[in-house]
């Protein structure tokens, strides 16, 4: 999964990998010390699951951004990933267009308000 | 609210029920239908809701008790007999006397009661029943539009805007639920959110379906919320509907708040009220494109174009209703069919908040009705036999309906017994409707669709409720009449299921520019089947008509300026480009000297006397403000008689 979404990311030549994590303790601990501007994270994970990572890093940096990862049958672990804070997610299977659409538009953020 | 600025409306209104009333009385005598009694139904208790918001005491009690008859004509508690129908009608003819005396005097004169305690003797037990028949919603087929809301103090300091966001996941996307709230976030992200249906909880419980529909207010502008919630992944529709226009207007004084933001109220106007907005639009329009040919390079020009643009928009808005004001009522249908049948039948709907052409719409409510009647009656087995066949015992309607990008997809389906194609095809050779060599050369989809030819029907024992075989050649030709097309599949055993496919608006339909002896005729391109070149060397000549015959079956040739001159064509030069279309299963190429160009018309009707020439369906008007005829297709298959 990991070195799908990194092969995707780089082919795209939009996108630099800095950092990769195996579980959630780790990537709370690499986000911290290299500040990504985009966090693509597993839901399930050993250690600490990606909700929980994802919590964590966005209690450090209010403005992280975390794409998670799921599989079709992780509906409401999705909804909760978003409700805690995720941006967006990706859905195995997934194609690069795909992948780089979703990446895109959250790399891009919202419109800035006015004023 | 100022009743006596409504009054002429309520009268107005209150003829027109009275009117379908009448009609539907009389045609109750000869065949009594649920249809009938639903319009029954709808009219008298639509006359008892405005009259009493018009606080007319007598209007509203007859209203009421005319409702009560009905229910015991329905119930069959009361026979529909020489004497109830002069009941009823002289119900109806004392709603009229009663109407015109308020319309004049703003009271009643004539006396009522004797009618009500007359209706009260023949329906005793009524009141009971209306207790239940309270809680009823009926369908009302009304344009309601949001007034101008109301408001009250505010939080935002800068001039911000209020719009009502319709959006809709692709039915493709994988967890729609989690989509559905990543859009949520992304429009929270443009300003503050409210009314949001489904609500988080209920998107978190499972509970989306493929739409989802919120007020924001923001300070951005519709193209810009619209832009960036379509960059969203897997959304497929956004509607960014301006609540307001007038909030352009900074605000003065005190800064104002939105506490109560959504005191929605409504107002009711006549649909020709709209049209006639609508119409003053389209000729704006048409200014407008000769004022963009003279002053091209004008700032201010583009800008009123712009403008005029939004504005049409809104205004066909106006027109729009949504599904559900017409399907309302089909739960009611299916489940009395079943009843009626012993049959167990259940409705399920999805897309009901899809919004068309209110004219569309009522066009619609005969082929739903005849579709949904067909389901329960031919298409959902009885529940012995679907217990045997493993099913559940209560047969289930879909009906989906599915916007795609001008048109509006409605898919009706049956899991019941399904078409048998071999069948179909047989009888219809036996009825001679096709040829046996001909049938070998038609897939299954087309001889499915055999089954919508006139004449054609599969049961030997016609019955009662979905009649007998005239019908879906019916339904078809109303699509048809609509720039529609109807198809059908089925698995035998399984399912059949129709899908009609209709313009969400009449008015503005793509349409493509012919031109024959030097004149431009417009042709809806929904009518067109496909373009092509005849030669002269192709054609056969046979009962004073010519004909081709390409792969596809017989192709008859018209030369268009003949048909319009009403002139026979003796000859043919050696190649004319043409449309062809196909209606009644005939296909006709309609040979003209030039096919011009393809593009978006505004339909205007033909006033009087002008409608009363055949041929044309109305006119529209060129950038340039040439006139140009469009060309009604069925009335030209009639004119030359096939």
């Amino acid at each position: 999964m990991r070195s799908m979404i990194k092969d995707i990311l780089k082919n795209s030549g939009k996108y630099d990998i800095v950092g990769e994590a195996t579980n959630g303790q780790e990537a709370v601990d690499r986000f911290k010390e290299l500040l990504p501007d985009i966090i693509t994270m597993d839901i399930v994970m050993p250690i600490k699951d990606g909700i929980e990572a994802t919590r964590e890093i966005l209690q450090h940096d209010p403005k992280a951004r975390v794409v998670m990862c799921s599989a079709l049958g992780q509906e409401p672990l999705v909804i909760e990933s978003i409700a805690a804070g995720a941006k967006d997610f990706i859905v195995k299977p997934f194609t690069p267009e795909k992948v780089i659409q979703v990446m895109d538009h959250v790399a891009r953020g919202p419109i800035k308000r006015q004023g | 609210m100022d009743p006596a600025r409504y009054r002429t409306l309520f009268v107005q209104e209150t003829r027109e029920h009275i009117q379908t009333m009448s009609e539907a009385v009389l045609r109750l005598i000869r065949e009594p239908s649920s249809s009938l009694y639903d319009n029954l139904f709808r009219a008298a208790h639509s006359i008892k809701g405005m009259a009493a918001s018009m606080s007319f005491q007598p209007l509203k009690e007859i209203g009421h008790v005319m409702e009560d008859l009905f229910e015991e004509i329905r119930s069959g508690a009361l026979v529909v007999n020489h004497q109830t129908v002069k009941t009823l009608l002289g119900g109806l003819d004392l709603m009229e006397t009663l109407i015109g005396e308020f319309e004049h005097t703003g009271k009643s004169i004539s006396p009522y009661s004797e009618f009500v305690e007359s209706v009260r003797a023949i329906a005793p037990d009524a009141r009971l029943r209306d207790q239940q028949k309270a809680e009823e919603k009926r369908p009302n087929l009304e344009l309601i539009i949001p007034e101008r809301l109301q408001r009250t103090n505010a939080t935002l300091q800068e001039p911000s805007f209020l719009f009502r966001v319709d959006l809709e996941v692709s039915q493709s996307a994988p967890l729609p639920g989690a989509r559905a709230l990543v859009a949520v976030k992304s429009i929270e992200d443009l300003g503050r959110i409210s009314r949001l249906s489904p609500t988080i909880e209920e998107i978190a419980a499972g509970k989306f379906q493929s739409q989802l529909s919120c007020y924001l207010v923001t300070n951005h502008g519709a193209a810009e919320l619209n832009e960036e919630l379509m960059a969203l992944t897997d959304i497929v529709r956004v509607v960014v509907t301006p609540i307001d226009p007038y909030t352009r207007q900074a605000p003065a004084g005190a800064p104002p708040t939105f506490k109560n933001p959504m005191r929605r109220t409504t107002v009711r106007v006549e649909t020709r009220a709209v049209d006639v907005v609508v119409e003053g639009i389209s000729e704006l329009m048409i200014l407008n494109a000769q004022l963009q040919e003279t002053l091209p390079d004008h700032p201010e020009t583009s800008r009123i174009g712009t403008l005029i643009q939004q504005i049409y928009d809104r205004a066909l808005h106006l027109r729009m209703l949504p599904f559900e004001a017409l399907s309302g009522n089909f739960a009611r249908i299916v489940y009395d069919l079943g009843q009626q049948l012993q049959k167990k039948a259940q409705i399920v709907i999805h897309g009901a908040d899809i919004q068309m052409d209110k004219s569309i719409l009522d066009e619609l409510a005969d082929p739903m009705i005849h579709l949904l009647r067909n389901g329960v009656d031919h298409g959902i087995e009885s529940p012995a036999d679907r217990v045997r066949r493993e099913k559940a015992e209560t047969g289930t309607i879909r009906v989906d309906v599915i916007r795609q990008g001008d048109r509006v997809i409605i898919q009706i389906q049956d899991d019941g017994r399904g078409l048998d194609s071999e069948f179909i095809r047989k009888v219809a050779i036996k009825k001679g409707l096709i040829t046996e060599r001909q049938s070998a050369a038609m897939n299954v989809h087309e001889i499915l669709m055999l089954i919508t030819r006139s004449g054609f029907s599969t049961r030997s024992n016609v019955t009662e409720v979905s009649g007998r075989g005239i019908g879906l050649d019916a339904v078809r030709a109303r699509i048809e009449s609509l720039g529609g097309s109807l198809r059908i599949a089925s698995e035998l055993g399984q399912f059949t299921r129709f899908e009609l496919m209709v313009p969400f608006t009449l008015a503005i339909v793509p349409a493509v520019l012919v031109s024959t002896s030097g004149r431009q005729f417009a042709v809806p391109l929904s009518r067109i089947d496909r373009f092509v070149r005849i030669f002269k060397q192709d054609l056969h000549s046979t009962q004073g008509r010519f004909v081709t015959f390409p792969e596809t079956g017989t192709l008859y040739i018209e030369q268009l300026n003949h048909v319009l001159d009403g002139t026979n064509a003796t000859d043919f030069p050696e190649e004319m480009p043409a449309f062809i279309t196909e209606h009644q299963s005939r296909k006709i190429a309609w040979c003209v000297d030039e096919l011009l160009e393809q593009k978006q018309i505004l339909l205007k009707p033909l006033g009087e006397p002008l409608n009363l020439v055949s041929c044309y369906s109305g006119v529209t008007v060129l950038g340039k403000g040439e006139i140009v005829p469009i060309l009604d297709i069925e009335e030209l298959y009639r004119e030359r008689s096939y």
